[in-house]
């Protein structure tokens, strides 16, 4: 809808600013938080302006964490949740991939059938088995392991199901042509396939990192050993870990590490995750 | 040297049968024109000799050799698509070398060939373009282009020009053509586009319902067709074809119009029908010995010529006359020459 009238132009200014202000305003607090010393951040009213300690707060919160028994470092919480959104992200796209491609392109015995098995487990998310799944991880041996906290999350139905729409639009006579010129299945798969589905898995890629990264049940129950946490628990651990305060400016810093990377894969990859799921030429 | 040679081919779909038995010679070098109203079986054909699909019975040969179980790849032709199926993320370049890298050719045979088909198809400027940045024209050529560096003993297309407009089409008819010709190889076509077939072809296969109608050059299909469907399928406007009696001693009677003559050697007696192409018939202004009325109802100019829309007795009629003759103004009058009737025998369809 095109208007021209001033009004209303200001009208739904004034509403986005709101938005913005809602939604940017915690995010603030959050980094004000982060720039004062411990002993400030307990003292009412809080402040509402940075303070000098940023750069103190940062390094403290990378090396140190909190500094008590059992604590851990920012910078080691940071490297176990890129880890495991990086693997939850990257193994949910090719096991999706690949199933996406038997389904399309193979002709085998049950295969609507499995397509509907894959589709069930939509309605079946982790928080729904998680006691069935924590006992085959446990008997397994993989808690406090990497495997065990991406593996149970690596299986999607969504990603399936997406790539599936994605190849169902490609036409058949482009697999006729790569027949012709000599390309065998896998081939097919990898020059042409998956260079045309490419901003496609941008796009997945972005949503599933963020869902791998803010993973919170599951890490929690399976990891015990402290050097396992990853950073979005890590945040509420360090809430209750109180001995004493709470330091509240170290942990609006960590609170301040964990949105960063999320944030990064989104504005870097900004331009594919709109193509990916806006385009439909092919 | 690379015949096709195509023996008691089928194909079922399940228990659908779709094609019933197609028996094609094809020799070397030979253009060989598919035609048929949609949904015939002339894509099926096709891709049954790409080895696209399997052969459900039946045998296919390209050269001397059986190819029903050879992988596509392997059979020695090239095809083009109707919507030219390039790869859309690879460049005009690669779209053309994708094949000849995966027949494992060296870099400077792949330069050569590409090259020397890009220079064929005019398509220098675009080596490094993305078929989307292309017109339909171009994408058309790269199509090509990608079938001639394979270097096939076979060309094969799938209604190719359908996308194009018009003007583009005729261009390109003759530019496949040339190209087919100068290359030496067979090409098998396949149209809807009864013009296509008629300027085309060296032989035309005319095809209706999974079974053949008849096999000829473009002049044997046009004067002597074998069958009803042969007859209209091909020439715009279709033949005339009259329904009346054969009464096996020269004439054919016409209802509301009476007997006209017909040649002596028809010995056919009973219902038939009497066929003529539009083109064929003469016009007069004056009624004379073995000429017969027409109501004239609608004329349609053309530029080269006009087509009338009359009627016999109480059948509709097309004349289609040249447009150096004068419209006759006051009467109309056909005479049928003889050696342009056509007769069919209504209920085979076939030709008497
Ligand atoms: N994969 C298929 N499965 C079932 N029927 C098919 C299939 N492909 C084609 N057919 C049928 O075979 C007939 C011939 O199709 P086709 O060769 O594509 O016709 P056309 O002459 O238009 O190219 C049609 O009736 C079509 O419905
Ligand atoms: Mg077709």
């Amino acid at each position: 809808m095109i208007e021209n009238r001033p009004i209303v132009s200001i009208v739904s200014h004034i509403v986005l600013i709101i938005g913005v202000l809602i939604v940017g305003f915690p995010v603030w607090i959050t980094f004000v938080a982060a720039s004062h010393d411990a002993l400030r951040m307990t003292q009412a009213p809080i402040p509402l302006w940075p303070g000098p300690y940023f750069f103190d707060n940062l390094k403290d919160a990378l090396f140190v964490g909190l500094g008590g028994s059992g604590s851990q470092s920012a910078g080691l919480m940071l490297f176990n949740s890129f880890v495991m959104a990086m693997v939850i992200a990257l193994g949910k796209i090719s096991v999706s991939l690949l199933s996406a491609f038997a389904i399309v392109y193979f002709k085998f015995p049950f295969r609507m059938g499995f397509f509907w098995m894959i589709f069930l487990t939509l309605m079946l998310p982790v928080e729904v088995r998680i006691l069935p799944t924590f006992e085959v991880v446990a008997n397994l041996g993989m808690l406090n392991s990497f495997s065990g906290l991406t593996l149970p999350l690596i299986a999607s139905a969504t990603a399936t199901f997406m790539f599936r729409q994605t190849f169902l639009t490609v036409p058949d006579e482009l697999l006729e042509a790569a027949r012709i010129d000599g390309a065998g299945p896998m081939r097919f798969f990898f020059d042409i396939l998956l260079p045309m589905s490419r901003t496609n898995i941008a796009a997945l890629f972005v949503i599933l990192f963020i869902y791998g990264w803010n993973q919170y049940l599951w890490p929690l129950l399976i990891t015990t050993d402290q050097s396992m946490v990853t950073i979005v628990m890590g945040i509420k651990e360090m809430l209750e870990a109180g001995e004493s305060l709470q330091q509240w400016n170290r942990i609006m810093m960590t609170t301040l590490l964990a949105m960063l990377p999320p944030v990064l894969v989104v504005v870097g990859m900004q331009k594919l995750f709109v193509k990916g799921l806006t385009e439909t030429e092919k | 040297m690379a015949q096709v040679s195509i023996v008691d081919v089928k194909k079922s779909y399940g228990s659908i049968e779709v094609l019933h038995g197609i028996d094609v010679e094809i020799a070397h070098g030979e253009f060989i024109v598919i035609v048929g109203p949609s949904g015939c079986g002339k894509s099926t054909l096709l891709r049954m000799v790409a080895g696209l699909e399997s052969v459900t019975s039946g045998e296919i040969s390209i050269g001397e050799r059986v190819v029903n179980d050879v992988e596509p790849k392997d059979r020695d032709i090239a095809m083009v698509f109707q919507n030219y199926a390039l790869y859309p993320h690879m460049s005009v370049y690669n779209n053309m070398a994708y094949g000849l890298k995966l027949m494992k050719l060296s870099k400077e045979e792949i330069n050569t060939r590409v090259d020397k088909a890009a220079e064929l198809l005019q398509l220098e400027d675009f080596l490094q373009r993305r078929p989307r940045e292309l017109s339909g024209g171009q994408r058309q050529r790269v199509a090509m282009g990608r079938a001639i560096v394979r270097d096939p003993a076979v060309f094969l297309f799938d209604e190719p020009l359908s996308n194009l407009d018009a003007k583009l089409r005729n261009q390109m008819r003759i530019e496949i053509r040339k190209l087919q010709r100068d290359l030496d190889v067979t090409a098998i076509y396949v149209t809807h586009d009864q013009v296509e077939a008629m300027t085309m072809a060296d032989r035309i296969v005319v095809l209706n319902d999974g079974y053949v109608e008849q096999i000829g050059t473009p002049s044997e299909i046009y004067h002597t067709p074998e069958s009803v469907f042969v007859a209209s399928f091909m020439g715009a406007p279709p033949m005339n074809l009259v329904s009346g009696n054969a009464n096996g001693k020269g004439k054919f009677t016409i209802e509301g119009l009476g007997d006209i003559d017909i040649p002596k050697d028809y010995s056919f007696t009973g219902k038939a029908l009497f066929g003529i192409r539009p083109e064929s018939v003469e016009i007069f202004s004056k009624q004379s010995k073995g000429s017969y009325p027409l109501e004239l109802e609608l004329v349609e100019e053309l530029g080269a010529g006009r087509i009338l829309h009359t009627r016999l007795g109480n059948e509709t009629f097309t004349v289609h006359m040249p447009h150096t003759d004068e419209l006759p103004t006051n009467g109309l009058f056909v005479k049928f020459p003889e050696n342009a009737i056509h007769l069919f025998d209504p209920k085979s369809g076939k030709r008497l």
